[in-house]
């Protein structure tokens, strides 16, 4: 039982880092119609950035991040008005390459700017470590569950109560209705892309120091982003934050207490959600659409 | 109205009912088509008419009722037993109120599409496009040049279909229609979007397509001149209840019909 | 002449006789072996793009585990040849039967889903098949990676380096042929159908279900070919190849080239590997632009010439016809006339 709580906390702790890229990855479909495969990548290239001015030039981690973010606003504007603004006549499939194609245009950059070594960032919270019923918790990560939860209850409360969620909301359900409407929906698309950079390289700084800050540190964080958000669904913003935390118990499960569940908990767990796709094609929280002919 | 002799009839449409979400959008409506007659389905926006060609052609399955098609030789086939792809090889072939076209591809390429059921080719003879593929394949080809000079688009063939305007495209929907030997051709408003002139030419050619191709045809439409002008019968429905069956006089003339479109006042043109 | 050379066959042909000219051209010392390499390896990659080509470009469906399926294809022909000491023909049957199974059901699958709901569903396929690759050390090798020699044709004939490249060569000139017949007709009808309307396909009586799996099947099926070439020609298979990446290069490869388009796959190939490997890697400061480049050629060619080049091929020789029609007073004035009579005769109808 006490063991649980370790699993069950240290789920919590990675399902934030799915739960922010799945919100990066639903905000971006919601309001420009395509599937941002582009997400890790972006979230990778901010996190470089922190870690080069942190390790290479000797800022604090403080300092830094808000570059971070401020470079991560500045992309999602430039990406939004230069490329997604302009690809009106590409169709969803076309706008889906146009994001395989910023996968590469940054992996090219990434070592051009930053060098091809490896990095490795330093945790939020140094030290200091906490001992729940006897698993040994640091603050660290009670950090990331808690500024998790909290950027998901102030996104959803903004989507749900503002004036600017709203306006999201209007967007994301039909987007020359908003328009006609009054609702900016350029600017809110804008919003969203930077937004969605934002949220990738918090997941991106979060995740970093469990490992090192390397070109593809956050591939597999992507992909249980991207499950979460199909066995979610597109529909809905809180269906793929759901999903991302129940996924990441169901992985942390199926590691800890399947036999060699190290090695095949990931793949097994990867083919039951296939199975689940299969039988909720739209999403647990989806619904099916009446196709009109 | 003479209830029709079984022997005469092509299509039977007996109590079919289907509601999407708790709304009836088709309730309960029977009608049948003569066989190689023209007949009009009509009514007011949102009345199911499209709702009733999606059941018939199995794009919806209906939650009651059955649909009946009975073919020349007397044979009768349920086609609520079938499946989608399947209900054009009972010879019922349909277009759409959205034209369906694959725009990237050319007039001719596109009419091609229509004779799919009736080309009978092995996927190993295709890769290695044996002879008799080829001959299939031009002979093809040389029957859907034929319907498109009887549609009168023939020096478009090799154009792309997506850039063409609405009235050719709606033209190469029919003429993908007539490609597939069809018994009962089902219209989805062939005249919209077309001008006066065009819809004059369009009533004529259907009339000629029902001659020349010994075919029933069933059509929604919105334009009022064209079906008075072309119907045999008409059914008018509204709110997926069939409120009236007849002749265009008839029809003209009854009040209920009058009353759905025009309020409680006032005379249909 | 132009008339023979306007015959696919015979330009599969020629481009097949020039690929193979090559090994002589480098003999001579006129172009560097590794060049010959590097070009075979594009024809490698080329085959399987075409696969993705026939499943995205013409039924509209996307797949993100191109790499995967390549991958398995070739640590199957890897292990049957090498571990189980059985003969090349053996292991390539293995080795395209085995993965179009599994693309089979993933057809399957996709009859569920939509557009992105697809693409996402193909890659966990892949990355469950490279956590295979990784973690099933006695099948794949593991970290360190398979090992593959070269063909043995029959039992008896080895092929040197050079003679795989021209059995490679082979191979594309006759899968090209092949799939020019399953495209241009019957079938490729039906799969343009599908993608260009679902409703209209059905209606016309296209088994949605049937061309589907189809679709994966010849996809696989090249996909396979693809991995069975890829390593025996380059003798090693590291489960790092077959990620993500690789499957993207082979969008990337369809959308520069031009979907549904057999010689855009190729140039595609060409200008996304081949041009990168021989022009931009030899120079230091251009090695590792590389990445760079194709991502910034993708977006361009999405936004502006969403047909690749193939197209603008197309485009240009529309151009070049209507100046020639220009000087040609004959077929302009043919034509207009052509309208006139049938506006009359409209005219007349309608009085």
């Amino acid at each position: 039982m006490a063991n649980f709580i370790g699993v069950f906390l240290r789920s919590l702790e990675y399902g934030s880092f799915y739960a922010l890229s799945a919100l990066s990855i639903i905000l971006v479909y919601k309001t420009s119609y395509t599937t941002n495969f582009a997400q890790a990548t972006l979230g990778m290239f901010n996190t470089f950035l922190v870690a080069t001015l942190v390790v290479r030039q000797g800022w604090s981690l403080y300092a830094a991040i808000p570059i971070g973010i401020l470079s991560a606003i500045v992309l999602g504007i430039l990406i939004d008005v230069i490329i997604i603004r302009r690809a009106t006549k590409a169709g969803a499939v076309g706008k889906q390459i146009i994001t395989l194609g910023l996968i590469s245009v940054f992996l090219g950059l990434a070592p051009i700017i930053f060098g091809v070594d490896n990095l490795s960032l330093p945790r939020l919270i140094s030290a200091g470590t906490l001992s729940i019923f006897g698993n040994p918790f640091s603050y660290n990560a009670l950090f990331n569950i808690f500024f998790g939860l909290l950027i998901m209850i102030t996104m959803f409360t903004t989507i749900q109560k503002t004036k600017i969620g709203l306006a999201i909301r209007t967007t994301a359900s039909n987007e020359t209705t908003a328009r006609i409407m009054g609702v900016p929906t350029k600017t809110v698309t804008m919003a969203a892309w930077a937004m969605a950079i934002v949220l990738s390289l918090i997941s991106g700084l979060m995740t970093a120091p469990y490992s090192s800050v390397s070109l593809t540190f956050m591939n597999d964080v992507q992909i249980t982003a991207f499950l979460a958000t199909v066995v979610g669904g597109f529909a809905t913003f809180h269906g793929p934050v759901i999903a991302a935390y129940g996924i990441s118990i169901l992985l942390n499960v199926f590691q800890v207490y399947m036999p060699e569940g190290t090695v095949w908990g990931k793949p097994i767990l990867y083919a039951v959600l296939l199975l689940i796709m299969y039988f909720k094609p739209y999403g647990i929280f989806g619904k099916q659409r009446v196709k009109k002919v | 109205m003479i209830q029709p002799e079984k022997k005469d009839i092509a299509l039977k449409v007996e109590n079919v009912s289907i509601a999407f979400g708790g709304l009836k959008a088709v309730d309960d409506l029977s009608f049948s088509i003569r066989r190689n007659e023209i007949y009009g389905l009509i009514g007011p926006n949102g009345a199911g008419k499209t709702t009733i060609f999606n059941c018939i052609t199995q794009f919806y399955k209906a939650d009651s009722g059955s649909v009946h098609f009975i073919h020349s030789n007397g044979k009768e086939t349920n086609l609520m037993d079938l499946e989608v792809h399947n209900v054009i090889k009972e010879g019922i072939v349909r277009t759409f109120q959205n034209v369906e076209l694959i725009r990237e591809l050319s007039i001719i390429d596109n009419v091609l599409v229509g004779a799919h059921h009736v080309m009978h080719q092995p996927l190993l003879g295709q890769l290695f496009n044996r002879g008799k593929i080829r001959r299939d394949e031009e002979e093809t080809r040389k029957k859907a040049e034929g319907i498109l000079e009887f549609l009168d688009i023939l020096h478009l063939k090799n154009f792309i279909a997506g850039s063409q305007p609405y009235g050719v495209q709606k033209k190469v929907e029919i003429a993908r229609t007539l490609m597939s030997n069809p018994d009962l051709i089902i219209l989805d408003e062939p005249a919209a979007g077309l001008n006066d002139t065009e819809t004059k030419e369009l009533a004529d050619r259907i009339k000629k397509i029902k001659d020349v191709y010994n075919a029933t045809i069933l059509l929604v439409e919105h334009d009022m001149r064209l079906v008075m002008d072309i119907c045999d019968h008409i059914c008018a429905i509204s709110f997926g209840e069939k409120i009236a069956e007849g002749t265009p006089k008839e029809i003209q003339s009854n009040p209920e019909v009058q009353k759905a479109y025009l309020g409680e006042e006032g005379e249909l043109e | 002449m132009i008339k023979i050379v306007k015959n696919s066959y015979i330009q599969f042909i020629l481009l097949g006789l020039a690929l193979l000219t090559l090994p002589f051209i480098a003999e001579m010392g006129v172009i560097r072996n590794s060049t010959v390499t590097v070009i075979g390896t594009t024809i490698i990659y080329t085959i399987a793009a075409l696969g993705l080509n026939v499943l995205l470009g013409f039924s509209g469906l996307i797949s993100l585990g191109t790499a995967g399926f390549m991958g398995l294809a070739a640590y199957i022909s890897a292990y049957v040849t090498e571990t189980m000491n059985l003969p090349f023909e053996v292991a390539v049957l293995a080795a395209i039967i085995i993965p179009t199974f599994l693309g089979i059901l993933v057809g399957i699958l996709s009859l569920k889903f939509e557009g992105i709901y697809l693409g996402i569903a193909t890659l966990v396929v892949a990355e469950i098949l490279r956590e295979i690759f990784i973690n099933v050390t006695e099948f794949t090798g593991g970290a360190s990676g398979a090992l593959a020699s070269r063909p043995e044709l029959l039992g008896f004939f080895k092929l040197d380096r050079i003679q795989t490249y021209y059995l490679i060569v082979i191979v594309m000139v006759i899968i090209f042929m092949l799939i020019h017949n399953l495209t241009k007709g019957h079938m490729g009808r039906a799969l343009n159908a599908m993608r260009g309307s679902e409703a209209a396909a059905q209606a016309m009586g296209i088994n949605i279900f049937k061309y589907r799996l189809i679709a994966f099947g010849i996809a696989t099926i090249l996909a396979s070919v693809s991995g069975v070439l890829y390593v025996h020609y380059v003798g090693l298979s590291y489960p790092t190849t077959w990620n993500l990446m690789l499957s993207l290069d082979f969008l990337a490869i369809i959308v520069v080239g031009g979907f549904r388009s057999i010689f855009g796959t190729f140039i595609g190939a060409f200008i996304l590997f081949a041009m990168s490997e021989l022009f931009l890697k030899p120079i230091p400061a251009l090695a590792n632009i590389a990445p760079l480049v194709k991502g910034i050629l993708i977006i361009i060619f999405i936004l502006y010439y969403p047909n690749g080049l193939a197209n603008i091929k197309n485009q240009v020789s529309h151009w070049w016809q209507r100046r020639k029609g220009k000087k040609d007073e004959y077929g302009q004035t043919k034509e207009k006339k052509k309208k006139l009579t049938r506006a009359e005769v409209r005219e007349n109808d309608t009085a």
